[in-house]
């Protein structure tokens, strides 16, 4: 039997709220369906010459296949628990706007139509802002060598192995630096591994062990010095060692762990160019020194039990909060609420207008101080959420890129308000999250994919989330994402296009997958002759994206 | 672009690695840095990558393998041989050379030249 399921394992991209998945072995899901290829390749050759002639972007998408391997539906999984982490926890949201701040700017600087992009009100008026706060939040985001920083502080930690917590200062060019913590650990056979508690060390850690607990295994330990044992076994390691004298369940230390990375990417109440507090301003915004205090000081506090119903991990959030003198989870998602809600405000503006609202009807919801929305959101904003649901039913004009995505996020901030502790125990509310908030596109071998537990259409939006500000169709969504995926390199002034695999030299998109060819890697003469043949000329999703902007094609 | 020192030491310690994790070092530095995935997903990645190397530069690997086989029957020199006779190959460049001999040793060069 085992012979006939497909496999693949995945990726996420946090920037397209993408989820790739590579398969090189095995039975791939487009040879087990021949006749979904012919059709698919069919409706691509017919959607593309429509695009060209019109100038809008169309694309299919399939379901995924049966028939998949467990392997693969545990993959998808970590990849949802990722995109979880990335919707709902505020310091991961603005990792998310930050990346769109930074693409306006490049287009702006290209000459391009920088308004079709949902982005921050200050980010073209102030660009060494955005610039600055874009590299703090990629330096706390990425693993790293922390012989590269300068280490200013160690703490032993008792436990069997030498264990010590170090506190470093990450240089950040061209002149500031950013801290953080990390973990130097010793392992059984003398050699040292090191694991600095970045974004991607914690939001790995964390996935692992909720695939673990879903699975029923026990969650592996650091044995090794890889980037692979880093990663995934590095941050679940340094907590179990932490904890090593208080106990060694390991279904307690997972509950504990999996509720302080939860705490860890929360944060965020304020600004990172407000004044005040340098501790206080690092513990809100900076991840790696956020979770470093947290570990630490966990030590001297209460451990959840295994397997923590929701109301248990909000009440240890929330009483670890008040123990550190930090403002509780609940704050951080109303800070966000406010926050999403503004921006939605904007991006709507026009269609609110349109739909009789006057202006001073959208500046009564922006003129409500952030704290007071922020104590009670529905009652601040239940109005403009219906004003902005009502105009998302009548079929209008492209909203700015990132709007759906912002609407998710707007939805996933308030299901933690109204679900708090659920985002922190995946592994017991996966089918509630998947159902709310499933992947919005997968990617694999340049065929596109819904996310195949469940179709959240808009009468499942109603249906699951009553109580929730947006209703986005999963159409525009997935909308989102194929705009985002182009554009991705230009977050870090690249030319070239997110479809492009650069390390294979694929175009990891239906062109390439069909052998249309890729207009920005050069067509061959006969991919040249079928898109002539076919009306196709040089189409593709970049260049749909490239003339939404008015940017040239190809650069 | 910075050029891969090949040494018998690296080599010797590329070939105890498990292929999973050679296969994750043919993932770039900054892709790893800062990707999610999931713990197979890594894998798959460099697999990905690796098969699409192999595939551009087959041809210069088996010419490569031709020239140096038979002249030892140690899997390390074999590697140091194999990466020495490819250095500066357009199609390898920007990942670990010796790695990748490495995974191409412990996969089978004669099948994979035949």
């Amino acid at each position: 039997m085992a012979d006939y399921l497909w496999h693949a394992a995945g990726r996420f991209q946090f920037a397209e709220l993408l989820c790739r998945l590579s398969s090189e072995y095995g039975i791939l899901p487009t040879r087990r369906e021949a006749s979904m290829e012919e059709l698919t390749y069919t409706m691509l050759l017919a959607s593309a010459a429509d695009s060209e002639r019109s100038g809008t972007d169309h694309f299919v998408i399939e379901q995924m296949p049966d028939d998949m391997s467990d392997e693969t539906s545990s993959s998808i999984f970590h990849e949802r628990i990722h995109y979880w982490q990335y919707i709902s926890s505020p310091l991961l949201q603005r990792q998310f706007l930050t990346e769109l701040d930074r693409i306006a700017l490049n287009v702006a600087a290209a000459g391009g139509k920088w308004q079709q992009l949902m982005i921050s009100l200050n980010a073209i008026s102030d660009p060494a802002s955005v610039i600055r706060t874009h590299a703090i939040f990629r330096a706390q985001n990425t693993l790293f060598d922390m012989a590269t920083a300068r280490i200013a502080g160690v703490d032993e930690v008792r436990s069997d192995l030498r264990t010590l917590q170090v506190f470093y200062l990450r240089p950040l060019p061209p002149n500031a630096v950013t801290p953080g913590y990390g973990a130097v650990m010793e392992l059984p056979g003398g050699e040292a591994a090191q694991v600095p508690f970045t974004t991607v060390a914690l939001a790995e850690s964390a996935a692992y062990v909720t695939e673990c607990l879903r699975a029923g295994r026990t969650p592996g330990r650091l044995t090794g010095t890889t980037p692979a044992q880093q990663r995934y076994f590095g941050c679940w390691e340094y907590w179990c060692r932490l904890h090593s004298r208080t106990t060694t369940d390991e279904g307690v230390l997972a509950a504990n762990f999996l509720a302080a990375v939860d705490l860890a990417l929360m944060g965020g109440t304020v600004e990172p160019d407000d004044e005040g507090d340098e501790e206080f301003r690092q513990e809100q915004l900076c991840i790696p020194y956020r979770f470093g205090k947290l570990a630490f000081r966990s030590q001297g506090f209460r451990l959840l039990p295994a397997d923590p119903a929701s109301k248990q991990v909000e009440e240890w959030q929330a009483d670890f909060c008040r123990y550190q003198g930090w403002p509780a989870p609940r704050d951080s998602s109303a800070a966000a609420v406010v926050e999403l809600t503004r921006r939605m405000i904007m991006a709507y503006g026009n269609l609110l207008i349109e739909d009789g609202h006057p202006d001073s009807y959208l500046t009564r919801f922006l003129a409500i101080p952030a704290e007071e929305a922020a104590a009670d959101p529905r009652a601040a904003y239940q109005e403009i959420w219906s004003a902005i649901q009502s105009a998302t039913l009548r079929p209008r004009g492209a909203r700015p890129i990132g709007t759906e995505a912002i609407g998710v996020m707007l939805n996933a901030s308030m299901y933690r308000l109204d679900n708090p502790g659920m985002f922190a125990a995946p592994h017991l509310f996966g089918p509630a999250l998947t159902a709310v908030f499933p992947l919005p596109l997968l990617l694999l071998h340049g065929r596109y994919y819904a996310d195949h537990e469940t179709y959240a259409n808009a009468e499942e939006t109603l249906k699951h989330m009553p109580t929730m500000p947006y209703w986005p169709e999963s159409s525009n969504v997935t909308r989102d994402c194929m705009q985002l995926i182009p554009l991705a390199p230009l977050a870090d002034g690249k030319p070239g296009c997110g479809f492009f695999d650069e390390p294979t030299g694929k175009a990891r998109c239906s062109y390439g997958h069909f052998d249309i060819g890729c207009p920005q890697a050069g067509l061959t003469d006969d991919q040249s002759r079928l898109r002539a043949e076919h009306g196709i000329g040089d189409w593709c999703h970049k260049k749909y994206i490239h003339k939404r902007l008015h940017l040239s094609f190809p650069e | 672009m910075t050029q891969e020192i090949i040494s018998a030491e690296d080599a010797a310690r590329y070939e105890g690695m498990s292929q999973a994790d050679l296969l994750v070092m043919m993932v770039p530095e900054q892709e790893q840095a800062d990707g999610l995935y999931s713990l197979q997903g890594l894998v798959e990645r460099g697999r990905e990558i690796f098969n699409a190397r192999l595939g551009r530069s087959r041809k210069a690997v088996c010419e490569a393998y031709r020239g140096i086989a038979g002249n030892t029957g140690n899997s390390v020199d074999l590697i140091v041989l194999l990466a020495t006779a490819l250095v500066g190959s357009p199609a390898l460049a920007g990942i670990p050379l010796l790695a990748f001999c490495a995974l191409v040793i412990k996969m089978g060069l004669e099948d994979l030249c035949q």
